[in-house]
């Protein structure tokens, strides 16, 4: 038997957990084997195997499948192990209740932006990211403003692919988004305007460790009626300021 | 067929036991340490982790070629959470216990023989090392969540955890069942669990019973900290806001419509 089919169960598998999304939270084997094109009969022994190891549970009322607690155990390994999130959530939490704005850490992971934790303002918002989502790196601050850091190799890595336009904003042209890394890198924060949403803009500036290098973004999302251009100003003072702060916990020190 | 079918649910299997060997105590796992944890060989851990990468399952930092669980999780994290509805109604709660107290909060079930936190709400200055995190499983009989909510359980769950082995944690985890279903006793009638060092040298937790519309135990709430916070001059002071604190959440599960309590059970 070919290790290749002995794989594909093992992908199978963790496509069936990534078929769950905030808008389908419960699914049944028949909606799940057409989803990944695979026999009614695997579906239901790949789910067996999660409902066994705790990945997934089955609801009795409706005799589908919900997401199962070991989720919860994987995800909070993850987040004690992030000393990024307990350095920074005091700070991110200050910085939303100053502007009232919801704020957001991500990391680049390959070609998109992950974001690690969002900390939501009173503002209603179209839900352009929650925990654990990933986003595009060239029409979101939040993405750019960790690329503009990054060596010359993942740079022309990540802009080597097609770059999608998701609106009519949204800047395609890699030598264009070139120039813009150098703008960033030089005044230390981002700006992306209407560029993955129209009618929101993001604000984002680095966070270094303790060994000068930026491993993610602090940035704040928000709609453009209520983040105009005259207060971008103020946006830009405050982000920079705590990301600034958020780096000094995590052992940057400014200058060495 | 029938060893290929065993071979294939196997490697499954075997996927998802890597998922599980990451831990607080090691959150970054190198090809050798995981073939070695799971008894499986390297070149077999190196496909399984390529298979689970690929679909961003684990993460390999091409630095150090060690291992961590991917951002995948932290998607599939955030819907369980939305799942859990009774983070509506405790998290508030929690959040106001913590700042009363200056102490970690958190909110526990029930799951087997293992009590599993759903929520932490950290206290500004915590005072060492805690084995609690949100998705953390802990033993029921040596915590004060899982006796807070053992001692309202009916006798057959009691019996099945008192038929396990207990394992001496701390130095004052109680190692007998009669004791345990005599402290249990003790706890039903007083409303509360007050665990001093049973799971953790230096830690006391302090529990109670959160019930649903049903009259039936269905979590826990407690807050836990250090022996020398947490002291014969506060504690009772502390043990009256975790019991109310539970009664609140009580109170608010009861005002719920909803019947269904977690989603994935009635």
């Amino acid at each position: 038997m070919s290790e290749k089919y002995l794989l594909s169960s093992v992908k199978n598998a963790m496509k069936i957990l990534r078929l769950f999304t905030h808008k389908q939270k419960e699914l049944g084997i028949t909606e799940i084997s057409k989803k990944l094109n695979i026999s009614k009969s695997s579906a239901h022994r790949l789910v067996s195997l999660l409902v066994k190891e705790g990945f997934l549970s089955k609801n009795p009322r409706t005799n589908k499948y919900r997401l199962g607690l070991s989720i919860l155990t994987l995800g909070g390994v993850i987040f004690s192990n992030h000393e990024l999130y307990k350095e920074a959530l005091p700070i991110v939490k200050k910085l939303v209740h100053t502007l009232n704005e919801s704020a957001h850490i991500c990391l680049l992971e390959e070609d998109q932006v992950v974001y690690l934790f969002r900390i939501e303002s009173s503002q209603p918002d179209r839900l352009l990211t929650y925990i654990g989502r990933k986003n595009p790196i060239h029409c979101t601050s939040e993405g750019l403003c960790i690329l503009a850091y990054q060596n010359k190799r993942t740079i022309e890595k990540v802009l080597s692919k097609k770059l999608y336009a998701y609106t009519p904003y949204t800047i395609t042209d890699p030598d264009i988004l070139k120039n813009e890394l150098k703008k960033i890198k030089k005044q230390g924060f981002a700006i992306s305007k209407d560029q993955f949403y129209v009618g929101y803009v993001g604000i984002a500036a680095p966070i270094r460790d303790y060994s000068g290098k930026v491993v993610s973004s602090l940035s704040m999302i928000g709609s453009t009626a209520r983040m105009t251009d005259d207060r971008f100003p103020v946006f830009i003072e405050h982000i920079t300021q705590a990301a600034k702060s958020i780096s000094e916990h995590l052992g940057y020190i400014d200058g060495k | 067929m029938a060893s290929q079918n065993k071979k294939r649910i196997s490697s499954v299997e075997n996927a998802l036991k890597i998922l599980k060997s990451f831990s607080m105590d090691e959150p970054e796992l190198g090809v050798s340490e995981i073939a070695e944890k799971l008894n499986i060989g390297k070149s077999t851990a190196h496909r399984l982790l390529t298979s689970l990468a690929s679909e961003g399952f684990v993460y390999k930092d091409i630095n150090t070629n060690h291992y961590s669980l991917g951002a995948s999780i932290l998607t599939l994290t955030s819907i369980v959470s939305s799942q859990l509805k009774i983070l509506n109604e405790a998290t508030p709660v929690l959040n106001v216990l913590t700042e009363e107290t200056g102490e970690n909060s958190h909110i526990s079930i029930l799951e087997g023989t293992e009590i599993i936190y759903l929520q932490k709400i950290e206290c500004t200055y915590p005072s060492k090392k805690e084995y609690t995190h949100i998705g953390r499983r802990n033993p029921v009989y040596c915590t004060s969540p899982g006796q807070a909510i053992l001692a309202f359980e009916d006798e057959e769950v009691i019996e099945k955890i008192c038929s396990q082995p207990f394992k001496k944690y701390g130095p004052n985890t109680i190692t007998s069942p009669e004791q345990l279903k005599e402290k249990l006793l003790k706890i039903k009638k007083e409303g509360y669990a007050v665990c001093n060092q049973e799971f953790q040298k230096g830690i006391i937790g302090i529990g109670a019973p959160i019930f649903n519309e049903h009259n039936k135990v269905v979590a826990a709430v407690n807050i836990t900290g250090s022996t020398k916070r947490i002291n014969s001059i506060n504690i009772k002071q502390l043990i009256k806001k975790v019991v109310n604190a539970g009664e609140r959440i009580s109170e608010l599960i009861k005002q719920r419509k909803t019947k269904q309590l977690f989603g994935n059970d009635d």
